[in-house]
C-alpha cells in the first residue's frame, strides 16, 4: 500500500519509515502519558508479590496479556488495511474481542487511558488518517497501535514486538522506581522477557480475524489490578 | 498555546513551587475567595498519594467532585512539562463534566526550583515560595522565580519566627523578575488574600480578552541574558534572547536524566 499520499502533514518532508515510527512508539520519552504507568508491576508489588520474582512476573505478562494486546493490534491493522469493515469484523468487533479477553475492568480502563494519550498524539501527527479518525476518544492502547501501524505500513512481526516491548519496558522503568536496582539489570530483564515470546511471534503476527486473538488471561495479575485501582497510595496509574 | 477556544475552555492556571511552600493552601484560599463568583475546578499532581486532593476536598471550599488527582509515575516534573498528556486529559474531562468552567487550577507535585509548567498545559502560572524555606531563595533564581506570571512569597506570618525580612525577599524577587509581579501572602492576612484574588481576576479578564499570551518560563538550565533574540525558536522561551551554546547542551543532558530517573 502506498502510504505517502495519505500523509499530508509530511508535505515537503520525507515520510518517516515504518521502523522509525516503531522506534518512536517504543521510546519511553514519547509524550503520550506512558510515564505514569507500570504495566501492572506496582499493582503486583502492592498486592504482595516478592520483588525477587519480577522476572517471572514479566515473562508471564509477556505470554498472556501482552500477547492479547499484540494480537489485537495486528487484528486492528488488518481490519484497517484489508477493509475488514466490509467483512463484518471492523474496529468495533476487534474492540469487543479485546474486551472479552481482558476481563479486568481496571486493566481495560488503564489501557483506554494509554490509548487516549497515544491517540491524541497520533491525531496531531496524522491528521488526515482515516484509520486513526475511525477510533473514538478512548480506545484501548492496542487499537491505537494497530491503526498507526496500518497508517505507516508497519510489518506485523514488528508490530507484535512493539506492542510487547512497550508494555514490558514500562514495567521495567517502574521497577527502578519501586524496587531500585542496577539499571543494567533492568535492561537484562527486559530483553529476556521480550525474547521469551519469540516462539509465539509468527503465530500472533499471522492473525487476521479478531476471533484468532488468543484468550490468555492472568487471574492473579487481574486481581492485583482491581485492588490497585482503589488504593490511595500509588505512584502509577496502573 | 491554547489549542481551542471552545466555549468550555477555561483559564488553566498552574501552581508550582517546592515541597510544602503552601500550594494546596493557596488553591484553597483562591477557591474560598472566588467560589461564589466563578466556576472552578482543581487538578492535583500528587507524588505518593492523593493526599492533596483529599486535603482540598476536606477543606470544603469546592464540590469534592471538582477536585481530581492524577498520578505522575514519581515524575512530577515530567507530568507538567515533558509529557503533559495525563494532565491535559484530566483538565479536558473536568471542563467537559462541569462545563462551563471559568478557571481550572492545577497543582504541580512539590518539586524543586527548576519545575515549571509547559504553556501547552497552562495559560498562566504561579510559583510559590515560602519564608520558612529561607530569605535568600528568591535570589537563587530559576525559571519559576524569574518568569512565572506571579511569584508568591508565602506564609509571611511566619517571618518573625524564622528571621526573614519579607520586604527584602520581595525586593529580591522583583529584581529577579524584570518587573513581573511578586505577592507577599499569608492565608491569615486579608489584604494579601484580596490582592491574590484581584490578580486571578485580572489574569482571567486578560485571558478572556485575548490579551494574555501564555509564556514559557523557560528551560531548566540557567539563562544567559545575551539579549541577542536571534532565531525563531527563541520565542518559545519567552521574551528574552539567550545563549544556545554550552548552556543548552547542559539542558538537554538534564532532560535525559529526568526521563531516566525523574
Ligand atoms: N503559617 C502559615 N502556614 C501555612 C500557610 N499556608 C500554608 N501553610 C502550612 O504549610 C504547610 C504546607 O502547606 P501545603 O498547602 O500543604 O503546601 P504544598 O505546597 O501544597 O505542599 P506539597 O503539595 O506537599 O508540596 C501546611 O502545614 C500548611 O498549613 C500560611 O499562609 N501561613
Ligand atoms: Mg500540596
Amino acid at each position: 500500500m502506498n502510504t505517502s499520499d495519505r500523509l499530508p502533514r509530511f508535505q515537503g518532508m520525507t515520510v518517516p519509515a515504518a521502523s522509525t515510527v516503531a522506534m518512536l512508539l517504543a521510546d519511553a520519552r514519547l509524550p503520550s502519558g506512558g510515564h505514569a504507568h507500570s504495566s501492572g508491576l506496582e499493582p503486583a508489588l502492592i498486592g504482595g508479590m516478592s520483588p525477587a520474582v519480577v522476572a517471572g512476573f514479566l515473562a508471564l505478562r509477556a505470554s498472556t496479556t501482552a500477547l492479547v494486546d499484540a494480537g489485537t493490534a495486528v487484528a486492528t491493522m488488518h481490519s484497517v488495511l484489508d477493509g475488514g469493515e466490509r467483512d463484518g469484523w471492523g474496529l468495533a468487533m476487534v474492540e469487543r474481542a479485546w474486551s472479552a479477553r481482558t476481563p479486568s475492568r481496571a486493566m481495560r480502563e488503564v489501557s483506554r487511558d494509554l490509548g487516549r494519550g497515544l491517540l491524541r498524539l497520533a491525531r496531531r501527527i496524522w491528521p488526515a488518517s482515516a484509520g486513526i479518525d475511525a477510533l473514538d476518544d478512548a480506545p484501548p492502547r492496542p487499537l491505537v497501535l494497530g491503526v498507526i501501524a496500518a497508517e505507516v505500513g508497519m510489518g506485523s512481526e514488528e508490530l507484535v514486538r512493539l506492542a510487547v516491548y512497550d508494555d514490558l519496558a514500562s514495567g521495567v522503568a517502574a521497577l527502578l522506581k519501586l524496587e531500585p536496582r542496577d539499571p543494567a539489570d533492568g535492561v537484562m530483564l527486559l530483553l529476556e522477557s521480550c525474547a521469551s515470546i519469540e516462539p509465539s511471534v509468527p503465530t500472533i503476527a499471522a492473525i487476521r480475524s479478531p476471533d484468532d486473538i488468543p484468550a490468555l488471561s492472568a487471574p492473579q495479575a487481574e486481581a492485583w489490578a482491581e485492588q490497585h485501582a482503589i488504593t490511595q497510595r500509588r505512584l502509577f496509574r496502573g | 498555546m491554547a489549542e481551542d477556544n471552545a466555549p468550555t475552555r477555561s483559564l488553566r492556571l498552574g501552581v508550582a513551587g517546592p515541597v510544602g511552600t503552601g500550594k494546596s493552601s493557596l488553591i484553597a484560599t483562591v477557591c474560598r475567595a472566588l467560589a461564589d463568583e466563578l466556576r472552578l475546578g482543581v487538578i492535583t499532581n500528587d507524588i505518593y498519594t492523593d493526599e492533596d486532593a483529599r486535603f482540598l476536598r476536606s477543606a470544603g471550599v469546592l464540590d469534592p467532585e471538582r477536585i481530581r488527582a492524577v498520578e505522575t509515575g514519581a515524575c512530577p516534573h515530567t507530568a507538567i512539562r515533558d509529557d503533559i498528556t495525563t494532565n491535559l486529559i484530566a483538565v479536558e474531562d473536568l471542563e467537559r463534566d462541569f462545563a462551563p468552567l471559568d478557571v481550572v487550577l492545577i497543582e504541580s507535585g512539590g518539586d524543586n526550583l527548576t519545575a515549571t509548567f509547559s504553556p501547552a498545559l497552562v495559560d498562566a502560572q504561579i510559583f510559590v515560595l515560602d519564608v520558612a524555606g529561607g530569605g535568600d531563595v528568591a535570589r537563587k533564581g530559576g525559571p519559576g522565580i524569574g518568569r512565572a506570571d506571579l511569584l508568591v512569597v508565602n506564609k509571611t506570618d511566619l517571618a518573625p519566627y524564622v528571621g526573614v525580612d519579607v520586604q527584602l525577599m520581595v525586593a529580591d524577587g522583583l529584581a529577579a523578575r524584570d518587573g513581573r509581579p511578586v505577592l507577599a501572602l499569608s492565608r491569615d492576612d486579608k489584604d494579601s488574600v484580596a490582592a491574590l484574588r484581584a490578580w486571578v481576576l485580572s489574569i482571567l479578564a486578560a485571558h478572556r480578552a485575548g490579551t494574555h499570551v501564555p509564556q514559557d518560563p523557560g528551560p531548566m538550565a540557567p539563562h544567559f541574558h545575551a539579549g541577542d533574540g536571534d532565531d525563531e525558536s527563541d520565542h518559545a522561551h519567552g521574551h528574552d534572547g539567550h545563549d544556545h551554546g554550552h548552556d543548552d547542551h547542559d539542558h538537554h543532558h538534564d532532560h535525559a536524566q529526568e526521563r531516566a530517573h525523574g
